[in-house]
Parts: structure tokens; sequence; C-alpha cells
């Protein structure tokens, strides 16, 4: 295999897995039809972050024709393995917030690795993936607050996938009643 | 010396490509089922993923119980892969478990 031929592979594997950024929500999510409904999922996304706690890793789990609530599962470090109680993400005026459950809290490293899970109605998500938005996340422990934030470029690389993801889901669900 | 070298990493990029049934050498998205279990339908959804470079490191757990963990499953439906590759340089295996 010569050097050239190589190069070449490695330009047309670049391109082709360029082809599917930007808004191409194929590789971005999941879904099944079930016989009670079609379940979505997103895969884990890392946007959100924290000068000292680090990322947060998120992902979000629909099943139509349920209760209408979507689960929005999230990863985060902290220094001390105190649960969180409370979480609020924000986009523009849209709110995704409530009482989280925890799944687990495990030792990484030096510090604690946290994952919650919160139920948040799913016509909240189409709008809270708006580009334009500077989105913030806020997670409560107690008197503790923790800020997270994403940057710019990343939220607008991600939010028109979110968006037409929870778009899709929306006109199938309208579509299916 | 230096084309064994060569062949060496290329056979070991794709290695890499792990459990696909089929896989390209230059470019690989592949989405697959696992298992099937006897119980009844599905509300939640973990995944769980490993790193393959150059054919050489690969780092991770994607084990179906870490997938299930991620989501709080405890009663497992089914489970799914998803293979992807590029050039067997930098290769992504996700584990997919639906459950409740």
């Amino acid at each position: 295999m010569t050097k050239r031929s190589v190069v070449l592979a490695l330009l047309f594997a670049a391109g082709v897995s360029g082809g599917l950024s930007a808004q191409d929500i194929r590789g971005r999510y999941v879904s099944r039809t079930q016989e009670d409904g079609t379940i979505y999922h997103t895969f884990p996304c890392t946007l959100f972050e924290h000068p000292e706690a680090g990322d947060l890793t998120f992902d979000i789990t629909y099943k139509e024709d349920a209760d209408g609530l979507a689960t929005l599962n999230f990863t985060c470090e902290m220094d001390g393995a105190v649960p969180i109680d409370s979480v609020c993400f924000a986009a523009g005026a849209v709110r995704l917030q409530g009482a989280v459950e925890k799944l687990y809290i495990e030792p990484e490293r030096k510090r604690w690795r946290h994952r919650y899970s919160l139920r948040t109605p799913v016509e909240a998500l189409y709008p809270f993936f708006d580009a334009e938005a500077q989105p913030k996340a806020a997670l409560y422990a107690g008197e503790c607050v923790w800020y997270y934030r994403v940057k710019r470029s990343a939220w607008r690389s991600y939010a028109p996938v979110g968006r037409k993801i929870f778009e899709m889901v929306r006109v199938n669900e309208a579509a299916g009643r | 010396m230096k084309k064994l070298l060569l062949a060496a990493v290329a056979a070991l990029a794709c290695a890499s490509c792990a459990k696909s049934p089929v896989m390209g050498g230059i470019y690989t998205d592949i989405k697959d089922g696992m298992a099937v279990t006897g119980n009844a339908g599905s509300t939640k959804v973990g995944t769980a993923e490993v790193k393959g470079y150059v054919g050489l490191v690969a780092m991770g757990d994607a084990s179906i119980q870490t997938a299930a963990r991620e989501a709080g499953i405890t009663r497992i439906h089914h489970v799914d892969y998803q293979t992807k590759s590029y050039v067997g340089v930098y290769t992504i295996y996700t584990v997919i478990v639906y459950g409740d």
C-alpha cells in the first residue's frame, strides 16, 4: 500500500464521516418499533462543561404513547459523593427541570462519577434545541449549586440535530393518532 | 521489514472491527442484533461503548451489564450492537440494551 493510497483512503473516510455530521441525524439516535409504540434514544452527547467539575454527558429516551414524558439521563463527575436532588437545563425560555432519580454514584480515580435520571415533557425538547439559545445547566444538592455551560460552536452544531430528532418524534406521534 | 510492519498494522486494524458480519476496509457502519429475551416490551435504552485506535489500542466497557445500568434497566428485552470504523484507524463498538 503506497503512501498516496493511504492518504486517499484517509481523505475518503474523513469525507464519509464528515458527511454524517452537520444536521444528519443518522448515527445520532436509534429507534425501535414495538407493539405499544416506538421507542427513540439519542446517543450520549457531551456538551455541558463546568470549569472545575468537568463535563456532563446526557442522552434522551422517549417511548411513544406512554405518558408524554421523556427520560433525560446524565452523567457528571464531582469531587464528592453527595447526591444531587434536582436539576435545571435551560435554553432560551425553555426549562427542563425537576427532581432527579439517582441511577448510581461510584468512585472514578480520585473523583466520583454520578448518574441521574430526569423525567421531562417531550414537547419541551423540540424548542429546547434552539441553535440560537445559550444553554446552561444547574445541578442542585441542597444549598450547593453547580453551573454548567455549553460552548457556542458545540451547541450550534448539535442543536439542529436534537431539534430534527424531536421534530421526527413529534411528526410520527401525531401521524399515529 | 517495513512492509511486514504495515501488514501487521493493517491486520490489527481490520481485527478491531469486532463482531461485524460484514465489514468495510475503508468505512464500516453496521447495526445488528445480539440477543433477545422473552421479557415483554421496553421503555428504557442504555448504551455502552469501546473505542479502538489504529487497531493497536482499545479501551472501554461495552458489556451488556454496563449498558443496562446506564439506563437503570433490570429486565432486558433485547440487545443490539453497532460498529463504526474509519479505515480501521478509529473504531467505535456500541452495545445498545432495551428493557425496563
